[in-house]
């Protein structure tokens, strides 16, 4: 057994130890890791959580009941087959939801405590502290330094803050020594990886506390993911993250936790190790091996 | 075996029969179909012919530079510049356009963002029927209104101005400007305002600072393409915007545009006359500027419409 500060250590390793351990699962050496007592999920801060979440497009339920914690600077995963709500669920985290008119839900979603769709919480502040990244990359067509200036820019931050706020968030995202020379091109005119590490300087140009990822990668090659995972890692020592992804080897690189959803169900949540080595549904065991979805 | 190889046999002859017959169809309709076809660009090019071919003498006879600079147009003495007409033209769209442009984006940003689907649903029809709706009877209710209002109300001697054509003007072209610029801002993909609503922006926010922007070229097209309609408008404007045939900026006076001198003096002039070499040559401007309006406003929207190709709605 491990003790829980021997596993917050291993939570708080680097990219590169992630992805020797998905090398490692991936080789059936799975039983050198140790399994982790759910004990130590109560040692962690709860960033977010939702209550017996559930959602509705008219009539069609698509989530039932989800109630998950999401941790204080840790990465958490969803997985699961495509259709079953992971998206859903993630756009419920900042209410982007609330674009659509047929969306309804019931349940409460907890942000520091605070339920997000209180009467009295105002979206746009919201939608600040938790920022998102979508599956295909979507910065604004206009030049890049405007895509990251545009939120501190709404948010009344001063013309003269932005040219460092551009700067120092471009670093963050890793990006500025890539586009330094070329700030005023067209965002459109980057490839697609860059493009994708725009849209996160841009989620981090407002300082959220959340980013939600949406599948960030699959419209990327590997490189590029590499290169996004990395980021995703670093990240997390300032952010909280949620990463929605259907690459098993990526959630078992980068995230803390995983859970695994089903028609619209939550089947399993527990530390990706745990979920990764031995689950303990039948199901959660069956989709990482590929064997459905 | 033999059945089947029988009926692809079959197949094929009855395949290079359809082909013949089809090859002997087609060499006929086609020869229809491509007079049908050209019918319309034969009238075109026949019509650009003939234009110039009458106007184009003006310039021998009268001089390039007197013609469309010249200050005035007097026919008894012979007086044929176009200048002021050119003026009155520019007059009268100007009006239209700083009425036009500002209600007509407002409203297709209005039915484009804002507005709830059955909402649109009902306006945009009505919207386009305004397009429909023959230019005399605008031309008629703008007297009725703004004509009597400016001479009964504000004592104008006569109520007949560049300003009462350009407001009448801007209504008609309202419609050709929503629409187009209503397609153009929901050209702009879903996914441009998702991301900047995730970073807390307004919905107001959203459309002034990413969706207007992003769909500028759209807009633009828009504008031209009501420019090109209120260049081209004749009967309204006729009626409206009184006449003036000496050079003055004056929008609260009467104007003639190209389009009212082309109607005025038609009838009056004798063909081969100067005066008939001038109308054409005034129509052969006209041509050339309603020409180029419509084909940047055309540019514009095909640049806009590859624009957002493959980006994701
Ligand atoms: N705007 C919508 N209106 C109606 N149904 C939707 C909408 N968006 C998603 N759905 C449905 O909800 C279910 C869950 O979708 P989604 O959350 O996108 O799943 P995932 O991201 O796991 O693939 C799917 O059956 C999908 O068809
Ligand atoms: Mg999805």
């Amino acid at each position: 057994m491990v003790s829980p500060d021997n596993s917050i250590k291993r939570d708080e390793n680097d990219g590169a130890d992630q992805r020797a351990l998905a090398i490692a699962l991936a080789s059936d050496l799975s039983d050198r890791l140790e399994i982790v007592s759910e004990e130590f999920l109560k040692t962690e801060k709860t960033k977010m959580e939702t209550i017996n979440l559930s959602h509705w497009y008219n009539e069609k339920r698509v989530l039932a009941g989800i109630s998950l914690p999401i941790f204080k600077n840790k990465v958490t995963a969803i997985i699961g087959p495509s259709g079953c709500g992971k998206s859903t669920f993630l756009r419920d985290l900042n209410r982007m939801n609330d674009i659509i008119p047929t969306a309804r839900i019931s349940g409460e979603v907890l942000l520091d405590g605070q339920n997000i769709y209180d009467n009295k919480i105002d979206v746009v502040s919201l939608r600040k502290r938790v920022g998102m990244v979508f599956q295909r990359p979507n910065p604004f067509p206009m030049s890049i330094e405007n895509n990251v200036a545009y939120g501190p820019y709404i948010h009344g931050a001063q013309p003269e803050e932005l040219a460092a706020i551009v700067e120092s968030t471009l670093r963050k995202a890793a990006l500025w020594e890539e586009v330094r020379d070329r700030l005023q091109d067209n965002a459109l005119s980057l490839s697609g990886g860059q493009q994708q590490r725009l849209c996160i300087a841009r989620a981090l140009s407002v300082e959220p506390e959340v980013i939600l990822f949406d599948e960030p990668c699959s419209a990327l090659d590997p490189h590029a993911t590499a290169k996004i995972e990395d980021l995703i890692t670093n990240l997390k020592k300032d952010y909280t993250v949620v990463i929605v992804t259907h690459n098993m080897q990526q959630a078992a690189r980068v995230s803390d936790y995983t859970t695994f959803f089903n028609f619209g169900e939550l089947i399993e949540f527990n530390t990706t190790r745990k979920i990764f080595k031995s689950p303990e549904r039948k199901m959660t065991e069956e989709y990482i091996s590929g064997r459905f979805g | 075996m033999s059945e089947q190889q029988q009926t692809s046999d079959d197949l094929a002859s009855d395949e290079e029969t359809i082909i013949a017959i089809g090859k002997q169809k087609i060499s006929f309709q086609h020869v229809v179909l491509l007079l049908a076809a050209s019918l319309s660009v034969i009238i075109v090019v026949l019509v650009f012919i003939f234009t110039v071919l009458e106007g184009y003498r003006i310039i021998p006879e009268y001089g390039f530079i007197d013609f469309l600079f010249g200050h005035e147009w007097d026919s008894p003495h012979e007086q044929y510049g176009i200048l002021p007409m050119i003026v009155g033209t520019i007059l009268v769209v100007l009006i239209a356009a700083v009425i036009a442009i500002p209600v007509g984006t407002m409203a297709a940003m209005y039915l484009s963002e804002i507005a709830p689907e059955i909402v649109r649903k009902i306006m945009k029809p009505i919207i386009e029927i305004l397009a429909s709706i023959p230019s005399i009877i605008y031309g008629f209710i703008g007297w009725r209104t703004l004509v009597l209002f400016l001479q009964n109300q504000l004592g104008f001697k006569s109520g007949r101005t560049a300003f009462t054509a350009g407001v009448v003007l801007s209504i008609m072209i309202l419609p050709t400007i929503i629409t187009i610029a209503d397609d153009s801002l929901k050209a702009v993909p879903r996914a441009y305002r998702e991301g900047s609503f995730a970073l807390g922006a307004t919905n107001w926010q959203t459309i002034r600072k990413v969706v207007l922007p992003a769909s500028s070229s759209g807009l633009t097209a828009a504008y031209i393409l009501g420019f090109g309609r209120a260049i081209g408008e004749t009967m309204a404007v006729y009626f409206l915007a009184g006449g003036g045939k000496n050079l003055q900026w004056n929008i609260f006076r009467g104007v003639d545009t190209l389009t009212s001198l082309i109607l005025k003096q038609l009838p009056e002039a004798s063909i081969g006359s100067v005066e008939y070499h001038a109308i054409f040559g005034a129509a052969c401007v006209l041509f050339l500027i309603t020409f180029c309006v419509n084909l940047i406003g055309d540019l514009l929207i095909r640049r806009f419409s590859k624009k957002f190709r493959g980006a994701s709605k």
